[in-house]
């Protein structure tokens, strides 16, 4: 067991700039367990408005109350330029402000220019809310020439606004319940931090196992080598096992849920990942790069395959193009999982079959791979020493 | 008499409680070869390191050619060529680049650097290699290399620290005979090794060092005039009965012997006709014996006696 | 002797193929990889005419009113098609229809999902509603006045007055670009890492035989420092290039003040790792890798990663954003695109400007120490 033991202690050694990368996951995990679950009853979607009331009216007070009703209302800022970063940020949609005498002007039957608004996306939010304004407007109006105060009138429009359509959601498309959005959010961005933590620790540490002068030595030992191969395999499995199921573990602690059902899909595809992590760091180290060298390897395949298969970008926004890219990475089948399961697309266990097969396919590629490589090196070492 | 180079008096440096440099003290004058010789760990690059301002000391005094040697005494260091024990090159540079780099934070001026450089290249023998970056050398072209851009400015005093230390023996032969011939040209040297023969054969004299402190002092006939033994006479012989080696202990001038059931060695102080005289108990006593030889004594002697163990058996 | 240190310096870190592949490469597959993933997102969060299908199930002269006037005009808030169920459905499935629109005795709505687009048609959806219950209102109180209530109520307005911002491109997606380039100047840490390593005795054999030679120590620091500046000086100007020139990224705002923020940002990049290099007596290896993992770590507060954060950021724990030197090298760039006036953008270049000499000025205190304790 000496080699198992001390790949286990270059492990350690190397495994130091990881912690940067794990703090900060779980960090961002206990930060952002909060989202919205996909359930299949309709639900409207809530504007981040800022709402600034300085008429102070019955009336301003009522629109107010109304506009912010449904909606996330955020403090107003104390200065212009908090807001333009706010709404550039899209912290907030869209800011309202009431000016002075807004009560007498709609007593006074006026409907232009009535509120003082900023936004900056032309989204569909800002639409949204443009167009409340000006149904608002001429709500209050109409009931003004039913011979209502302005009070009054404010009051009926209110009560007639909230008076919305019925909407269904179509069947087919409402996908599944999703009881586990918080935890599945913790999963959607594990593939960057088991990228980063697997690869950053195993390739060096395999590297330094592998070179010329440590292999040579060892190969003139009394091991063999399938005992040594069978010692190194048996370190990097426990190794990955441990920061897997690390992972999974603080994800259900963090977000007060335990794994039932389909939740354990969640955490075999999580499983399936960190082994393709680990290939991929297997494969790497066949050609016996530097520290530095690794780091860049490991933030280039992480931080592309993250933005192309939509673990940092919702896969529904990314183009067509890039999405049919993305189907030659794991990264987008594990997501597909995490969607499947989310309810954005429709449950399907065939789907999440496949899905999986294609992943556990690529860790069989990579493990391929990496055996061609070791073998074509090591031969052409062999053959040059054979001419030499 | 000679001016005096480089002067350490009571240098101490600790580690903690680790006393590396104890009241360690030395001087040495123009136009030496000085050889710093010691086990791994007595204290040679801890010396080489304080002397040249690189490392904090606790007590004692250095002086380089007649000035305190502080980390901010330019002039001083523009008169020293130092070559580490390890090699310290910039790989992404190539040879002659790595050369005249070095070279250039001593010598300013460019013309006068060229030459510097062109004449270490042929110093060093690497007028095939100038294009090549350090990574393509061989572990003695890159010695080699090393030595190239520690002498190139052609310092007044050279400083070696270890620079054979896994060399094949023929860049060895060739650094040690450069060595020589830029004392012949006017350096100062002072040379740190723990292999006796290389000290013996290139070091005019020879300060012996263990554990932090200076145990002996002189040339290398006087250090081995410090010592007892003369000559040691080793006899390959399969059986030697005790009262046989008993009689040859008691020999005229033989104050020692020792027998490993193969090989006899005999001691002797002063004297002459003592291989005879050994050689004559053995026939008498009608005792086959193989090989014969007679040593003079050597540096290992020295420190054999002088410390009570062998230079080569000393622990890292 | 200053020039020549700086020219080897130069010399030195075009060839380290890391510095190659880091700082010049890396931005620009990166860079590449954003305009794909981020190039066309932006459009799709506009509003434009929102595809519906409407399913007739009996007359409602209100509601037909109200489709008339949302799908009139070349700026219509509504695209619809008029079919029958089985149609619509298809078309909503089929993501051509983000609803379905159904008209009859009352009006509503079928939509694939949840979001802001059905919410804007729940809304427009809601009018009908509307119109009903005030008519029912006015029928109630004075059934006179029933004519000119709908025209109040159906009345062109324009209730809000906007205030413009000076936005010069408001695509959200930039920032990924401005962190793109915040991330190129913070990795500069690796050349300034590399300047206080190989010039420190107790870090490197080089920086003992530098300290050996008779070159001050303040030349070939200072040499060291300028050349990595220029060096990263250097990528930064490849890397903006690459993305305003090549990928046509629309940063906004001035172009030279562009470069000179990115050049300055650089500068920040090179003095962070300048002082990470000379606090304590790891070596280069592992002092990289911590570089790295931390300039990551700013990256990512900063949104490189998640573009969202840094607002979630400015909401929650504003002074993370104040104090992260990446996102201040961003804000940088967000601002001259932002604002008109370059109030906040010269504040922004003055924290940059007081964490280089920060960095600095600490680094050259950590460094100067001339005689080691061991090495």
């Amino acid at each position: 067991m000496q080699v198992f033991k001390a790949f286990l202690r270059v492990l350690r050694s190397k495994f130091g700039s990881s912690i940067f990368y794990i703090a900060l996951f779980f960090m961002v995990g206990v930060f952002m367990a909060k989202t919205d679950p996909a359930e299949s009853v309709w639900e409207k979607a809530k504007m981040k408005l800022v709402v600034e009331d300085l008429d102070d009216t019955a009336e301003s007070r009522m629109f107010a109350e109304f506009i912010g009703r449904g909606n996330t209302v955020i403090p107003a800022f104390e200065n212009e330029d908090d807001l333009t970063d706010a709404m550039y940020y899209t912290t907030v949609d869209y800011a309202v402000k009431i000016p002075a005498g807004f009560a007498k002007r709609l007593e006074a039957g006026e409907t232009e220019g009535i509120f003082e608004c900023r936004h900056i996306h032309d989204s569909y939010a800002v639409a949204n809310i443009q167009m409340l304004l000006d149904k608002y407007v001429n709500t209050v109006a109409a009931y003004r020439e039913l011979g209502k105060s302005t009070l009054e009138a404010s009051q009926a429009a209110v009560a007639v606004l909230e008076d919305e359509a019925s909407v269904t959601i179509l069947e087919k498309t409402s996908g599944s319940e999703n009881k586990y959005g918080d935890l599945l959010t913790f999963f959607r961005y594990m593939p960057y931090i088991l990228l980063s933590v697997i690869m950053n620790t195993l390739c060096p540490a395999l590297v330094a196992m592998n070179r010329k002068d440590f292999r040579f030595r060892t190969n003139c030992s009394g091991i063999r080598p399938q005992a040594y191969t069978m010692q190194i395999f048996g370190a990097s499995t426990l190794y990955v096992g441990i920061v897997w199921g690390t992972f999974v573990a603080v994800g259900s602690v963090i977000n007060k849920t335990m794994f039932t059902g389909r939740l354990w899909l969640a955490v075999a595809n999580a499983l399936l990942f960190a082994l393709f992590s680990a290939v991929l760091a297997i494969f790497i180290s066949e050609f016996s790069p530097s520290d530095t060298i690794v780091n860049i390897v490991t933030q280039v395949s992480s931080l592309s395959m993250c933005f192309l298969c939509g673990v940092f970008i919702d896969q529904s926004l990314l183009g067509s193009g890039v999405l049919a890219a993305a189907r030659f990475l794991p990264a987008y089948w594990y997501i597909r999982v995490i969607r499947l399961l989310t309810g954005e697309i429709p449950y399907d266990a065939a789907e999440a079959a496949i899905a999986l097969g294609i992943e556990a396919g690529f860790v069989a590629v990579f493990v391929l791979l990496a055996i061609l490589v070791r073998r074509a090196r090591y031969t052409s070492a062999v053959a040059r020493r054979v001419m030499a | 008499m000679k001016p005096t180079v480089v002067k350490i008096d009571n240098l101490v440096k600790r580690y903690g409680e680790l006393v590396a440099l104890d009241h360690f003290s030395l001087e040495i004058k123009e136009g030496e070869i000085f050889g710093l010789l010691g086990p791994n760990g007595s204290g040679k690059t801890t010396t080489i390191n304080c002397l040249l301002s690189l490392l904090a000391f606790d007590k004692g005094e250095i002086e380089v050619f007649g000035k305190e040697m502080k980390p901010t005494s330019y002039d001083t260091k523009r008169e020293i060529g130092v070559i580490m024990q390890n090699v310290a090159v910039l790989d992404e540079l190539t040879v002659r680049e790595n050369i005249d780099y070095f070279c250039g934070l001593y010598i300013s001026d460019k013309a006068k650097r060229k030459a510097c450089v062109e004449d270490a290249i042929k110093f060093v023998g690497l007028e095939d290699f100038v294009n090549f970056r350090p990574a393509k050398l061989s572990g003695g072209l890159l010695r080699r290399l090393n030595i190239a851009c520690g002498i190139a400015h052609k310092p007044k005093l050279i400083i070696l620290d270890e620079p054979t230390v896994a060399v094949d023996p023929q860049s060895r032969n060739r650094i040690l005979e450069g060595i020589q011939e830029l004392n012949r040209e006017g350096a100062t040297v002072i040379y740190t090794s723990h292999y006796m023969e290389e000290v013996e054969q290139i070091c005019t004299r020879i300060a012996i060092m263990d554990k932090g402190r200076k145990v002996a002092e002189g040339t290398k006939d006087e250090l081995k005039g410090m010592i007892r033994n003369t000559e040691s006479v080793s006899i390959e012989i399969l059986e030697l009965p005790e009262e046989i080696r008993e009689k040859i202990a008691h020999l005229p001038h033989v104050y020692e012997t020792e027998y490993d059931d193969t090989k006899l060695t005999v001691r002797c102080s002063g004297g002459r006709h003592n291989l005879i005289r050994i050689l004559a108990v053995l026939q008498e006593a009608e005792l086959g014996f193989g090989r014969v030889y007679s040593e003079l004594p050597t540096l290992n002697d020295v420190f054999l006696e002088i410390t009570g163990t062998a230079l080569r058996d000393s622990k890292e | 002797m200053f020039w020549h240190c700086l020219k080897y310096e130069l010399k030195e870190v075009f060839r380290v193929k890391e510095f190659v592949l880091w700082l010049m490469l890396f931005p620009i597959v990166l860079g590449s990889l954003f305009k794909v993933a981020f190039g066309s997102i932006y459009s799709t969060e506009i509003f434009r005419s929102i595809p519906v299908a409407v399913v007739k199930t009996s007359e409602n002269p209100v509601a037909d009113n109200l489709l008339a006037a949302m799908t009139d005009g070349e700026d219509a808030t509504l695209a619809a098609t008029i079919t029958d169920e089985a149609k619509a459905k298809e078309l909503l499935e089929g993501g051509e229809a983000e609803g379905i629109i159904y008209i009859g005795e009352s009006v509503t709505l079928t939509v694939a999902r949840k979001g802001m687009v059905p919410t804007v048609l729940q809304e427009i959806v809601s009018r009908c509603n509307l119109y009903e219950s005030v008519i029912r209102d006015a029928l109630a109180t004075d059934p006179a006045s029933v004519e000119t209530v709908v025209r109040k109520l159906s009345a062109e307005v324009s209730a809000y007055r906007e205030v413009s911002t000076s936005a010069e491109n408001p695509d959200v997606y930039v920032q990924y670009f401005y962190n793109l380039i915040a991330m190129v100047a913070i990795c500069g840490s690796m050349t300034g890492l590399h300047v206080s390593t190989s010039n420190q005795a107790n870090q490197s054999l080089l920086g003992a035989r530098k300290n050996c030679s008779a070159a001050p120590k303040g030349v070939y620091l200072v040499a060291a420092l300028l050349g990595s500046c220029i060096a990263q000086s250097a990528s930064m100007i490849l890397c903006v290039t690459f993305l305003r020139f090549v990928l046509r990224v629309n940063f906004g705002g001035s172009l030279l003040l562009l470069y000179l923020s990115a050049i300055l940002s650089g500068f920040l990049g090179v003095a962070m790792g300048f002082f990470i290099g000379s606090i304590g007596k790891m070596k280069h290896e592992g002092k990289s890798v911590i570089a790295i993992a931390f300039s990551m770590v700013l990256c990512f507060m900063s949104g490189l990663m998640m573009g969202n954060i840094k607002g979630i950021l400015a909401l929650k724990a504003p002074w993370v954003n104040r104090v992260n030197p990446v996102a201040i090298i961003s804000d940088s760039f967000y601002c001259l695109n932002m604002y008109s006036d370059y109030r906040r953008f010269l504040t922004k270049i003055l924290g940059i400007v007081i964490y280089i000499a920060l960095f600095t000025v600490l680094g050259v205190v950590f460094t100067r120490r001339r005689k080691y304790a061991s090495i």
